[in-house]
């Protein structure tokens, strides 16, 4: 992007908001206030321990009586004591401590949320502190330097794996599909289930998945990579591609190499009126046309929209209720047109993930 | 090459670093680095007719900087900071590392533009205080005008004069605010585009997501 371009033009017009309040804030155009951030900002590099979240507060009426230009070593001997057991400080403007307290939250939202009010209502300057920098929030607003306010969170997202760990993740999701809370949901509910077939017989149709579950399983699949994995997963929207199909879950890593995974299922399904068996899919449906579907993809994704592909995963949900194994054991069950031969080095077909419904409701 | 200099604009050069060193310990900074020194100064320079476009620039008169692949250089700045260090007006505390010494210099407030180059240096050093002493390398190699001169290989002296790329490109990126933001464009003042400029563009470009 140029800063000519149209496209930059489309950035600011994006932020206009953002923008005219950043540059209505009185106190933020303050040279006291644009000193302060300077001198903790001067401070926060010096501490060895950046990783350490604390918070300093100062009311805008204190912070315009401010005398910044002699202040910046009280500031920092203030800071250096008080974290030694605090890690929210107000100050006045003689940099005296008016209270410190350590405080934390259950969530970044609620963190931020709170500290936005504080800097609207209550009239403060906030100062947050941890490995991004410093965030601050004036008069309703911050600038947005951090997206952690927790550190748990921060703990947990750097536990996250890399993409290129995304076939151990999918091992560990056959784990979660075992959970009751997880396959019940793609499974025709126990109370449906004895009103169609009877108290005797519905046990004999427990695998009976609910209507349309290609949707329940995309979902699961993509929560649990985006809990898992260390990018952001998406679906559908903006990959309409020339097939008018659009991928289950798609993500690109920093480097901009594309992994995409078509999820499809086998088995059995109810149909729209939730009255008796619907729609069935075989390993047949697999191996003559999902194969070929991705391929398309992969295709289109290479040729038409100039992506560097990774990887184009097939993942196959297998609820069916007498099994022969894997849908797809081997690239040549499948069939599928010359033209996209070209492309089997960029697909893998995931074993099947096995969804059992063991204890319907 | 840079061109010789007078011993006329030695003491405004020698006052300019006094000043800033003194701006910097008073928002905390312990002292500063010599390359920031440069830096700094040619940065207050190259984009100080954004905001007095109606003044002469009076550090575009006293600084001659060439490209160097640690930033811009003059050997007016080297050799005044050798100067100062040796009468103690400045001293160094750590390698390269510059405080005040012991003795106040001289006649600082009577040099000639002395206060507004104060308001000035200190307008640049409070939006770069905000990112941290070692992000200013990353401005200064990312500058529009030191990019010209990089990208020409050029060794003359590097523009900091009214008509620089930088100068340009900073007034383009106000042009597309108010392509973009109308009449409430009217409402952002030069000190404020500056901000923002650094804010996000800097920061975008620091991410590799704009070209200037």
């Amino acid at each position: 992007m140029s800063i000519h371009s149209p496209e930059f033009v489309k950035l600011i017009q994006a932020k206009t908001d953002e923008v005219m309040q950043r540059t209505a804030s009185g106190v933020r155009a303050t040279i006291t206030f644009k000193a302060l951030h300077a001198i903790l900002t001067s401070y926060q590099e010096r501490r060895p321990d950046k990783n350490n979240v604390y918070v300093l507060m100062i009311s805008n009426t204190n912070l315009s009586a401010l005398q910044i230009d002699t202040l910046s070593d009280e500031i920092a001997n203030m800071l250096d004591r008080a974290l030694h057991t605090c890690n929210h400080i107000e100050i006045d403007s003689k940099v005296s401590i008016i209270q410190a307290a350590s405080k934390s939250f259950s969530d970044s939202s609620k963190a931020r949320l709170t500290y936005t009010e504080m800097s609207r209502s209550d009239g403060m300057s906030i100062f947050f502190f941890n490995e991004d920098g410093i965030t601050t929030f004036v008069e309703g607003y911050d600038d947005g330097r951090t997206i952690f306010f927790e550190e748990a969170e921060r703990k947990a997202y750097r536990k996250k794996k890399d993409i290129s760990e995304i076939e151990d993740v999918i091992v560990d999701y056959r784990s979660k599909l075992k959970e009751q809370n997880t396959y019940r949901k793609f499974f025709v509910p126990k109370v449906t289930l004895i009103r169609l077939f009877g108290k005797k017989s519905y046990n004999a149709n427990k695998h009976l998945l609910i209507n349309s579950p290609e949707d329940a399983f995309r979902d699961d699949l993509l929560a649990f990579l985006s809990e898992k994995i260390r990018a952001t997963f998406n679906f559908g929207r903006e990959f309409l591609l020339e097939s008018e199909n659009r991928l289950d879950i798609w993500t690109e890593d920093e480097k901009g190499k594309f992994y995409f995974i078509e999820v499809k299922w086998i088995g059995e399904s109810i149909n729209k009126n939730d009255n008796e068996a619907g729609t069935s899919y075989s390993s047949n449906y697999i191996r003559k046309n999902a194969v070929r579907q991705v391929l398309g993809y992969i295709n289109e994704l290479i040729r038409d929209w100039k992506k560097t592909v990774k990887v184009g995963y097939l993942a196959v949900f297998d609820a069916r209720k007498v099994r022969d194994g894997d849908s797809l054991s081997d690239i040549s069950q499948a069939t599928f047109e010359y033209d996209l031969a070209p492309f089997r080095a960029y697909f893998h077909k995931i074993p099947d993930f096995i969804v059992d419904n063991i204890h319907p409701n | 090459m840079q061109k010789p200099t007078s011993d006329d604009v030695r003491p405004n050069i020698r006052g300019d670093i006094v000043t800033l060193i003194d701006l910097a310990l008073s928002i905390g900074w312990e002292g500063v680095r010599e390359p920031s020194i440069s830096r700094i100064l040619y940065l207050a320079g190259v984009l100080y007719s954004f905001m007095y476009s109606d003044k002469r620039n009076p550090f575009s008169e006293h600084y001659h900087f060439s490209v160097e692949p640690t930033g811009p250089y003059s050997n007016d700045v080297k050799s005044s900071i050798t100067f100062l260090d040796s009468n103690e007006y400045i001293s160094r505390i750590k390698e390269n590392i510059y405080a005040l010494g012991t003795n106040p210099l001289p006649h600082i407030s009577t040099l000639p533009d002395h206060e507004i180059k104060k308001q000035w240096m200190k307008t640049i050093l409070y939006i770069l205080g905000t990112y941290g002493e070692g992000k200013i390398y990353e401005f200064v190699i990312r500058d529009p005008q030191y990019q010209d001169n990089m990208e020409r290989n050029l060794i003359s002296e590097i523009n900091i004069g009214p008509d620089n790329e930088s100068l340009r490109t900073l007034n383009q990126f106000k042009s597309s605010f108010e392509e973009s933001l109308g009449t409430k464009a009217k409402q952002i003042d030069a000190n404020k585009y500056l901000e923002l400029y650094f804010e996000y563009v800097f920061s975008k470009v620091l991410k590799g997501e704009i070209k200037l």
